[in-house]
């Protein structure tokens, strides 16, 4: 009896938890659009970014005295795997920004607001269009919209090119290659490096797009089955191999303070060499990345921002969006983004020139940028990506050879499509 | 976790020095001398990344990225926890935040320090309390179905932690206490292990106190919290040394359950400057918000050694 | 007589009832977030389960996916058996070395006492970072400072995936030595002396004496060690998630550092595969419990030695 009383006291506390676990959600309800709502941003990035979104938040404020937005910080490592918790909890911030493709994933799961229904479809005039397209759905459903943008660039030592002799960066494949030669013989011990994207699927990117290839077809058909995609890794395969490009990552600035010629690294970096590294003022320079075959295109990256679905202000984070697409948000993120020595290109092609960057640094960026293409928003690639990134690792590794490798990432692919 | 009680009384198993008194030859004492030189050169090993990072939280900016590193820092300093120079703009090159200048919460790496410290604390004292109230009825309440109970404990001792990870998030979101100091510390109360080890404690305590209070007319309540809890106070220092050693250091849980900047604690903060931070010249920074996170610890380690020795090896020999 | 007895029943009742009360704060947490979870989790491993929709019941589909057709849950096991052989063993024969060697009361053997166990009170994330910093991948860190004074190459420690199980086993022998060895100091001081004496007598060698003597009756020390550093070591994940993931995988350069628990949260975390998570945590829980049920056998046959 006794030992019934206390089974049964067990039993009851475990139905009670029981019934929270399985509790169903229900359809989030809009609060009135005149009263005072405090909305939270769960910005991906660095602190120091954060400040920059704040301070648009603080502007917005001004014009909507009632909207609060607090924005905080989610770290890159971190934030794709606490916005997922967040999207199936349907709990957690109203507004969140992070990886290009992101917000399709989320929106999939019915964890976004298809921002078409507060009329943001028409920032696609502003957008650049291949950024654009990487954060819309294939259905077309807009569950977020380009926040930055953020592009490769050549790094390079004046000094050690002077040294072996070169005249200026290397413009495409063979002159790179050919450069790495010239500076060895020259002495340089390390002539060449990546920074962003080493050893990963970004960092193929430019590759695969400069010898014509690309992740999918237009269609969303995965295509690395092609002989474009096959000297692309090649070529890549053998900057490691043969070219002696380390396969430990070593950060942009640091590899250019400790000697290396040629750093391949993201557009960010450029900001803080001079105040970061003092002893490399006047030693280094940039570039777009030489070019391919088939041209130059570059990869651009950047945030997608959106809407949570279980927000109760979507409108008025929706209207918050769309405010940070106007010529005032942008120079007032801007302007913060330059009192902290904080790189920030706007999402606006037409406004890169404003970013916190020098004019040169603009201009290499905007030329990157104008000819560039972003990750691909195709079902199952954000699934796919580490996969592949671990199949071309095995061939950079010499673990597998080109076409295996890129077989087995087709594969992985196709079966992610669903 | 050999499952197999002993009745040694506690204290028996305390370090007893030995060996220096034992007559021995000189050869043979010599011949020891030279069997412990490996080990004294792999102290080495353990005191030179403690040096590393020492030196790392008093060298300036600059010259961690240096080439080759120094081993002396050129000019010590405390930039690393603070740097007055540092400036978000940049106009001084060669000034970094300090770890107190990192995160953009109020106070900083100190609301992370005193996170971890109520967390740890409340998991410690709750945790005793409960698995002493149930260690004792267990021990020396004869009611019915405590050895069912008991066996059922000492079994789920087997159950790595992570087998309930996920459950366990779920029912943390579906409570609403994802992100919460109650999400840190209820579900990390029962601990069968403490249970299992006062329990044991317990049976080898005669029975004889506890009964003469008992006619005494004290109630069951009063027994636990005057007689038993006093009694218990070895056990209860050495497994405080566990729980605080493992709630401190606990990172896994907290990944998953803190979604906001204010709500980690202390390991989950330094895992996130990781991440932002890639080049050498942060690494003073970061390892100076190591050194604070250990200290603590240390600090613990250095009042309590006498009972850390003796708490580890009574869980050993006992256990 | 009878009344009496009602009374007697009656006090025992109140008794029990505050035996049961003082229970139930333990077994209601217990049950709550223990039992109840582990059952879920057997559960949810049966099922498909997105965090969103309820899960659907799918029999052995996980479990069949996770043993026959999933490479990288082989690679972790395959990395995590490894990892766990190796450290245990090194850590186990270290620690043993250290009690023997130090085991005295004078100060040179406190202070090495002291040195040694230093690791186990450190903040663990501060000595992951460290360890980041020591194996950093240009020249200024410690590791490729060493080998350049000796004239080798700077080594991309984190990033060539035969130095990753390598690594992390030198960083859990290095961190739980000391641990250990504190262990086998408290074996050592529960032999008698006597024995030794005895055996001295007789004219026992120290090799002897150690043979005979102290590695016997330290054996349940060493169960002791063993099991806890097998348990502990299975579920390593700080170490991994810390020194060597990358941006978007978790297990370092092509998986060499992907170990069980480090790839439960990557299913269960960052692609909510919530179902498929809890087959992973379960083929934890039985490794486990089979070294447990071991354990238990050697134990018991130990005894009747």
């Amino acid at each position: 009896m006794r030992r019934l009383t206390a089974i049964g006291c067990i039993a009851l506390l475990a139905a009670t938890l029981t019934s929270c676990a399985t509790s169903g959600q229900q359809q989030t309800e809009q609060a009135d659009a005149n009263a005072p709502a405090s909305l939270s941003f769960w910005s991906t990035g660095g602190d120091d970014e954060t400040a920059i979104f704040q301070k648009a938040a603080d502007l917005y404020k001004r014009s909507h005295p009632n909207v609060t937005i607090k924005v905080q910080t989610l770290t890159w490592d971190d934030a794709y795997a606490k916005l997922l918790a967040a999207a199936t909890s349907r709990t957690g911030p109203d507004i969140v920004s992070g990886g290009m493709t992101w917000m399709i994933q989320f929106g999939a799961r019915g964890a976004m607001v298809d921002l078409r229904s507060h009329g943001l479809d028409a920032l696609k005039a502003q957008a650049q269009p291949a950024q654009w397209d990487s954060a819309i759905s294939p259905d077309g459903s807009v569950y977020g919209v380009p926040l930055d943008m953020s592009t490769f660039a050549l790094y390079y030592r004046t000094d050690l090119l002077e040294k072996a002799g070169l005249g200026g960066p290397p413009k495409t494949w063979e002159e790179l290659t050919d450069a790495i030669a010239k500076l060895r013989k020259a002495g340089v011990a390390k002539p060449y490096s990546q920074d962003w994207g080493n050893l990963d699927w970004i960092g193929y990117f430019n590759y695969l797009y400069q010898a014509g290839g690309g992740f999918y077809t237009d269609d969303c058909k995965p295509s690395l089955n092609t002989p474009q995609a096959e000297q692309a890794l090649q070529y890549w395969v053998d900057l490691y191999r043969k070219h002696g490009a380390p396969t430990a990552t070593v950060e942009g600035a640091e590899a250019l303070d400790t000697g290396t010629a040629l750093v391949v690294a993201g557009s960010w970096i450029a900001k803080g060499i001079d105040t970061g590294k003092p002893n490399l003022k006047g030693k280094w320079a940039m570039a777009t990345l030489p070019a391919g075959p088939a041209g130059p295109t570059t990869f651009i990256g950047g945030r997608a921002i959106g809407v949570t679905a279980f927000s109760k202000y979507a409108k008025q984070g929706a209207d918050f969006i769309k405010f940070l697409y106007g010529d005032e948000a942008i120079r007032a993120m801007v302007e913060e983004g330059k009192k902290r020595n904080l790189p920030y290109i706007p999402p606006r092609p037409d406004k890169i020139a404003e970013s916190t960057f020098t004019p040169e640094q603009s201009a290499v960026f905007a030329q990157s940028i104008g000819s560039g293409k972003a990750a691909p928003g195709c079902p199952g690639w954000d699934e796919s990506a580490p996969d592949v990134s671990k199949q071309l690792q095995a061939a950079i590794l010499g673990k597998a050879d080109v076409k295996t490798a890129l077989a087995e990432s087709a594969k992985i692919m196709e079966r992610n499509a669903g | 976790m050999a499952i197999a009680p002993t009745t040694t009384p506690p204290g028996a198993a305390a370090v007893s020095p030995r060996g220096a008194a034992r007559p021995r030859s000189r050869r043979a004492r010599v011949n020891r001398h030279l069997l412990r030189l490996p080990f004294y050169l792999l102290s080495l090993t353990m005191i030179v990344p403690f040096y590393w990072l020492l030196i790392t939280v008093f060298k300036r900016p600059a010259e961690l990225a240096k080439l080759p590193p120094s081993f002396v820092p050129e000019q010590p300093v405390l930039d690393n926890f603070y740097d007055p120079l540092w400036s978000p703009s940049g106009v001084n090159p060669g000034h970094l935040q300090g770890i107190f200048q990192r995160f953009q919460v109020d106070f900083g790496f100190w609301r992370f320090m005193f996170n971890s410290i109520v967390i740890t604390t409340a998991i410690t004292v709750g945790s005793l309390l409960i698995c002493s109230l149930a260690a004792y009825v267990i021990a020396k309440h004869d009611v019915k179905g405590r050895k069912v109970v008991f066996v059922m404990i000492i079994a789920s001792m087997m159950v790595p932690w992570q087998t309930t990870l996920i459950p366990n998030y779920v029912i943390m979101r579906n409570l609403g206490w994802l992100d919460s100091y109650a999400g840190y510390i209820v579900p990390a109360l029962a601990k069968a292990f403490v249970l299992f080890f006062l329990v044991q404690y317990l049976q080898s305590i005669p029975d004889e106190l506890i009964q003469a209070a008992r006619v005494d007319g004290a109630g069951e309540w009063r027994i636990w919290w005057r007689i038993v809890l006093p009694l218990l106070r070895p056990a209860l220092a050495a497994m405080s040394i566990f729980i605080v050693l493992a709630e401190w250091n606990n990172f896994l849980w907290p990944l998953i359950i803190v979604q906001s900047d204010e709500m980690a604690n202390l390991p989950v903060a330094l895992a996130r400057l990781n991440s932002y931070f890639a080049g050498p010249d942060h690494q003073g920074a970061i390892m100076a918000g190591g050194l604070l996170a250990s200290l603590p610890t240390i600090a613990f380690f250095l009042v309590f050694q006498k009972y850390f020795t003796r708490g580890i090896a009574l869980s050993g020999l006992r256990g | 007589m009878a009344n009496h007895a009602v009374s007697l029943r009656r006090s025992r009742l109140r008794r029990y009832g505050t035996s049961y009360l003082m229970l139930v704060p333990f077994l209601g947490l217990f049950a709550g977030f223990l039992i109840w979870p582990l059952l879920n989790s057997l559960y949810l491993s049966f099922t498909s389960f997105d965090g969103i929709k309820p899960p659907t019941f799918t029999g052995l589909e996980n479990f069949r996916r996770l043993l026959v057709e999933d490479e990288r849950f082989r690679h972790a096991l395959g990395n995590t058996s490894v990892y766990v052989a190796a450290s245990v063993t090194l850590g186990t024969l270290l620690s043993l070395g250290l009690a023997l060697a130090f085991n005295g009361s004078s100060w040179p053997h406190r202070v090495m006492r002291t040195i040694f166990f230093l690791p186990s009170v450190t903040s663990s994330i501060a000595l992951m970072l460290m360890w980041k910093w020591i194996f950093f991948p240009s020249d200024v860190g410690l590791a490729n400072t060493v080998l350049d004074w000796f004239g080798q190459k700077a080594v991309a420690w984190l990033a060539t995936p035969g130095l990753t199980v390598p690594i992390l086993v030198l960083m859990s022998v290095w961190g739980g030595m000391g641990y250990g060895m504190v262990l086998y100091v408290a074996g050592l001081g529960a032999i008698p002396e006597e024995y030794y004496e005895a055996a001295r007598i007789d004219g026992a060698s120290t090799w002897q004496q150690f043979r005979r003597i102290t590695l016997p009756l330290l054996r349940p020390v060493t169960t002791y060690v063993v099991v806890t550093g097998l348990i502990g070591a299975f579920q390593v994940f700080e170490a991994v998630y810390i020194v060597f993931r990358g941006t978007n995988q978790i297990g370092g350069v092509l998986d060499s550092g992907l170990m069980i628990v480090p790839y439960l949260y990557d299913q269960g975390f960052t692609h909510f595969k919530l179902g498929y998570a809890s087959a992973v945590a379960w083929v934890l829980f039985l490794i486990i419990f089979v070294i447990s049920l071991v354990n238990l056998r050697l134990g018991r046959a130990t005894k009747e030695l």
